[in-house]
């Protein structure tokens, strides 16, 4: 139904509607969210949660979420802090402290987090959250179908969260390398799938080149990044060298870059 | 229409017209922070009265007052500031007003002004009050409202603002 307002009832023009709502903190926009179906749609859809969030981005002072996991029972792990020009504000919202149970904030990318909670150290249990703390919405992931045996021990693990903005989905790529404590050595093959938001379900990453770095040496990364759809990995591999690893959330595809030599021999790995 | 060959010192005027009638003269050069009344003065369509058949007079007076206030170069910022402040403490149902004519007029730091001031305005209000400042009527049924109101239960919680304006 047309807003309308005044005494002459002409309608609110909806262009001016948004620009309006498009200056809410998101907690004002769920409440109005029920004003009316026209109002709900445009608060649900994705143009205007994007251009919200950009807007947001350029306009507001920008916030920075600090989890300490090694926080004492007593205290809140979670601290938000907003810098402005005047201030820096820190707030210990009560809602945001029930992550207590998570293991590790693995990665954020537009406000999302990525969590995991480890269970006992297993392979097996490890479960992942997605988080958005404006809705207070946490999304858990389902888990994806490794082929793991039980003698089994994790070598190395690597998350990547971005964003693909080929379909403007948010996706997690996930690699892991084991141990194979039965026949005592490393498992010769890495263990790599990637989960999409909107078709909720991860996709198992078949090695398509059985040479490429992963699936060599999935090891620990000494640093990573994020930048413009894609995710990269500064790994160390054996003897000096170095490698980046890239994955395209678009193609769905790693790419190994050359990395730099090492400056001394990398022990371990 | 300006002539290259007049002096800069001499200056234009410009008649506007209300959508009640009433005539406001006011220099060319403040006039033309609207970009519909600059495109107008460039199409040569200023010479007579510049009819704006879409704002009010009391929200004309109010946009008039704004942009005399952002041309002129004795102001300073402190002074624009604190003139900003003011203005925005106008009923909301004012500013809402002045936001259209910002829009028809494409004046676009008054309109920013006045969408940041309603923001600010109703960002604490419920639901109800927000509908009846945007004269609004609810299409939800009570059970699909109430399910709305489910998916996020914290943000009708507080002390939230039934006042109208």
């Amino acid at each position: 139904m047309a807003a309308t307002r005044d005494n002459d009832g002409r309608a609110f023009p909806e262009d001016l509607a948004m620009e309006i709502l498009l200056r809410l903190p998101v907690e004002s926009l769920l409440r109005f969210k029920c004003v009316c179906k026209n109002w709900y749609e445009i608060i649900k859809s994705r143009s205007f949660i994007r251009e919200h969030m950009n807007w947001s981005g350029k306009n507001k002072p920008p916030e920075i979420l600090i989890y300490d996991h090694s926080a004492p029972d007593d205290s809140p792990p979670i601290t938000l802090i907003s810098i402005s020009d005047a201030a820096v504000v820190h707030e210990n919202p009560d809602y945001l402290q029930r992550f207590r149970g998570m293991t590790y904030f693995l990665g954020s990318v537009d406000g999302l987090f990525l969590l995991e909670r480890v269970i006992d150290g297993s392979i097996f249990n490890i479960s992942l959250a997605m988080w958005n703390p404006a809705t207070r919405e946490v999304r858990p992931l389902p888990s994806p179908e490794f082929k793991l045996q039980p003698s089994f021990r994790q070598r190395g693990c690597n998350f990547g969260f971005g964003l693909d903005p080929t379909t403007d989905d948010y996706k997690v790529v996930w690699f892991r390398s084991f141990w194979d404590n039965i026949r005592n050595r490393r498992v010769p093959q890495a263990y790599a799938a990637v989960y999409s938001c909107s078709r909720d379900s991860w996709r198992i990453l078949q090695p398509e080149n059985h040479d490429i770095f992963i699936y060599k040496y999935c090891i620990e990364a000494l640093g990573t990044a994020y930048l413009n759809g894609a995710y990269y990995w500064l790994l160390k591999g054996e003897r000096c060298k170095c490698s980046i690893l890239s994955f395209d959330f678009g193609k769905e595809v790693f790419v190994e870059i050359g990395g730099p030599d090492a400056p001394r021999p990398i022990i371990g790995g | 229409m300006a002539e290259a060959s007049s002096s800069i010192t001499e200056k234009f005027f410009l008649t506007l017209k209300s959508s009640d009638g009433d005539e406001f003269v006011l220099e060319e050069s403040i006039a033309i922070q609207s970009i519909t009344i600059k495109n107008m003065v460039e199409d040569g369509c200023s010479s007579s009265v510049i009819p704006l058949s879409k704002v009010d007079t009391e929200t004309l007076i109010k946009v008039i007052e704004y942009m005399k206030m952002h041309s002129s170069t004795s102001s300073n910022e402190e002074e624009i500031e604190n003139f900003d402040k003011k203005f925005v403490s106008n009923s909301i149902n004012t500013i809402l007003n002045i936001l259209e004519a910002a829009n028809f007029l494409d004046i676009n730091n008054l309109l920013e002004l006045c969408a940041e001031a309603v923001a600010n305005r109703i960002k604490n209000k419920t639901p109800e009050a927000v509908r009846k400042i945007f004269n609004i009527t609810s299409d939800f049924t009570p059970e699909e409202e109430a399910e709305i109101r489910n998916e996020t239960p914290w943000a009708f919680e507080g002390n939230l603002d039934h006042s109208l304006d």
